[in-house]
């Protein structure tokens, strides 16, 4: 039997098999390995704490519970991305939660609508928890990343933060590989765009 | 008298010059005055010519060149594309994108912004969920029992499991030594019982044959039937048949590829 100092030196298809006997340390080993990418991708998502912790928590309990009907031809990181960026996309379809970036919705077109719209850091009545959502998420290439269609949003993320091969992504969000690609290359057209203040 | 016609040309002076004139001409040079001196006359300028000096081009002449001559703008259908650009990023830039973006400002200003925009994003932190994340997680997992960890719960399992196993392992072996100490009973009982089985079911069949022999449906039929009608019938279901089978094939038949073609 693996001991959980072993538990880490094995392939995710092993930790899963191990899962799979019933191994309640192979179930923590797998939290372990995927508890911040899974919150990163989610938080970027929804850009709230609270509300990426509940969907992440959602994550792993769906994930493991079925873990049994897991696949192994798969690889299990485009498993539960693919779990996780359902449930962020479930949510800000149901929400429109994508609206609330710290620089407005993305659709507002007036400067006005912007302005209504942003979140403003240091507003007053700010709580500690919105503070550090502000420190997390403000910075110039993050609050780019919120003005993203979120299908856009999940490709760029998962390409360039997760680091998920073009395949795996196309496996995750369920898309063809075609698409794939012309979401990341849009993204990164319009990341351009957004950030070229900076340069001047 | 000096036969003109047989003069050697400029060309095969040349020629003559770097021994590379055919025979049959070169010896009209043994009698030639005139060509002779021809001859003699431009071995003099190639040997001046090649006397002269090299020169050096002035400092700065290249730079000076490379300043005038301005890179062809490329078509657009020529710049890289996206998928170009990503296999740069990766490294794997073919040999013809690599002479591109080299040449092309455009394209070398897009890569590198692409560069810098993947840089930055590749840099961005991942983030740790709230304390407690795991056990949260864990208080709503349902871990399913293996059975080695089923039979191994408690002593009473274990003693369960072992009985139970006692009781399989043992019956079967007293199934084997039973059968192995009354092999001449085992034969006779199975002589009996395929006797019994094939005695019941030919009573069974006779028994379903007669019945359905005395249903009204079958007398009617009896009477009805004559050898034309039989025949029609028996060709009427080999129809039948026949055209369901070409129907089945026809549905289980592979759509032909649909090929595009161009348009004229």
């Amino acid at each position: 039997m693996a001991e959980p100092r072993e538990l880490v030196t094995l392939t995710d298809q092993e930790v899963v098999a191990l899962a799979r006997d019933g191994r309640e340390a192979a179930y923590r080993e797998l939290i372990r390995r995927y508890e911040r990418p899974v919150f990163s991708l989610v938080l970027r998502m929804v850009r709230d704490r609270q509300l990426a912790e509940d969907l992440s928590q959602e994550t792993f309990i769906k994930a493991l519970n079925a873990i049994g009907s897991y696949r192994p031809e798969y690889k299990f990181s485009s498993w539960i991305f693919k779990i996780a960026n359902n449930a962020a996309i479930d949510h800000l379809r149901r929400r429109e939660l994508d609206t609330l970036s710290l620089d407005g919705a993305p659709h507002a077109a007036t400067p006005e609508e912007i302005e209504a719209t942003a979140l403003q850091v240091g507003d007053k009545g700010e709580t500690p928890l919105e503070e550090l959502e502000a420190r997390e998420l403000g910075s110039a290439i993050e609050r780019a990343i919120a003005q993203l269609r979120p299908e856009y949003r999940a490709c760029i993320l998962l390409r360039h933060v997760e680091g998920l091969a073009y395949e795996e992504i196309a496996q995750s969000l369920d898309l063809p590989l075609g698409t794939v690609k012309t979401y990341i290359h849009r993204a990164r057209h319009e990341l351009r765009d957004l950030l070229a203040h900076l340069k001047q | 008298m000096t036969d003109h016609t047989l003069h050697l040309r400029p060309d095969e002076l040349d020629l003559l010059l770097e021994g590379r004139l055919a025979s049959d001409r070169t010896s009209h040079i043994e009698t030639c005055e005139e060509c002779r001196s021809a001859l003699d006359e431009l071995r003099d300028v190639v040997a001046q010519l090649n006397a002269l000096p090299a020169l050096e081009p002035p400092a700065g002449f290249s730079e000076l060149v490379m300043a005038s001559v301005r890179v062809a703008p490329l078509a657009v259908g020529q710049h890289l594309t996206a998928d170009d650009l990503d296999a740069w990023l990766a490294g794997a830039l073919h040999q013809d994108g690599r002479n591109h973006l080299w040449a092309c400002t455009e394209c070398r200003q897009l890569a590198d912004a692409e560069r810098a925009l993947v840089y930055r994003l590749e840099q961005l932190p991942l983030f740790q969920p709230g304390a407690r994340f795991e056990e949260r997680v864990m208080a709503k997992v349902a871990i399913p029992k293996s059975w080695r960890s089923r039979i191994f719960a408690s002593r009473r399992s274990v003693a369960l499991a072992a009985g139970l196993g006692s009781l399989v392992v043992g019956s079967m072996g007293a199934s084997v030594a039973w059968s192995l100490t009354h092999q001449d009973t085992l034969a006779a009982l199975g002589t009996w019982a395929t006797t019994v089985a094939t005695q019941w079911t030919l009573a069974a069949a006779q028994g379903v044959g007669s019945r359905i022999l005395a249903q009204p449906w079958v007398l009617e039929l009896r009477s009805a039937a004559s050898p034309g009608r039989i025949a029609a019938l028996t060709a009427g279901a080999t129809a039948l048949y026949t055209g369901g089978l070409f129907a089945m094939r026809r549905l289980l038949a592979l759509p032909a590829p649909r090929v595009a073609r161009a348009l004229p």
